[in-house]
């Protein structure tokens, strides 16, 4: 079984879990296999690792986590490069994903501006960056805490 | 900002070597042509601000403000 070493460890992985991102993401323009980690320790954050380079690993959240009422929308060229047929792109099998910086200074935000969109049954991926402005590239992540009981 | 009207077939020049040319109207779209050097990098603006944040994003902050998000959103979500 491949296996990488990450900063969890090493990991073993399976070849068909192997997400495949035919476009690579912006930015990384070399990546373009990564597998998606679900870790019980840190849910709902899922990991999106590379398994090119071992210390290149996302942290994401589902965006209806980020925001319950997000409007997916997905470009006919994404629609293109994920295979999907026009009429198909709402459908269940697609995991819609923001990716997360823990590092800004206004505290932990979410890329709502591109998505990562995955399909789960062709294990394909794309980041599908919305040209319509609803939304930001830095969106913070709500953190409300518990009403106390008091 | 500098604001310039323009219609289909005119251009402008940023520079010596930079020229942008309408090349078509449609409704709310613009096409432009872009005549630039190799090294000045042309990128639609949200790739760009998709590019740097993923940037950001992948420069891993300690493990202890992952655990500290995965436990806040975990009470949050209760």
């Amino acid at each position: 079984m491949p296996w990488i070493d990450t900063r969890f460890g090493r990991l073993e992985y399976d070849e068909s879990c192997v997400v495949e991102f035919p476009a690579a993401l912006p930015g990384f323009e070399d990546e373009r296999a990564f597998v998606l980690l679900d870790r019980p320790a840190h849910r709902p954050v899922l990991f999106l690792q590379s398994i090119q380079q071992a210390d290149l690993c996302f942290l994401t959240l589902p965006v209806v986590a980020v925001d319950p009422q997000y409007q997916p929308a997905l470009s006919e060229d994404d629609e293109r490069i994920l295979g999907l047929e026009p009429e198909t792109a709402a459908r269940a099998d697609l995991l819609w994903l923001a990716i997360l910086c823990l590092a800004g200074e206004d505290g932990p935000t979410a890329n709502l501006l591109g998505p990562l969109v995955i399909d789960r049954q062709s294990r394909r991926g794309v980041q599908a960056v919305r040209v319509d402005q609803v939304y930001s590239a830095r969106h913070p992540i709500p953190l409300e805490e518990p009403a106390s009981c008091s | 900002m500098l604001v310039i009207r323009r219609g289909r077939g005119e251009s402008l020049r940023i520079g010596d070597d930079i020229e942008i040319e309408v090349l078509d109207v449609n409704g709310s779209q613009v096409k432009l042509g872009i005549r630039a050097p190799r090294q000045i990098p042309v990128v639609r603006r949200e790739i760009a601000e998709t590019a740097e944040t993923n940037w950001a994003a992948s420069r891993e902050g300690p493990i202890e403000a992952l655990e500290a998000l995965a436990a806040r959103l975990a009470r949050s979500r209760r």
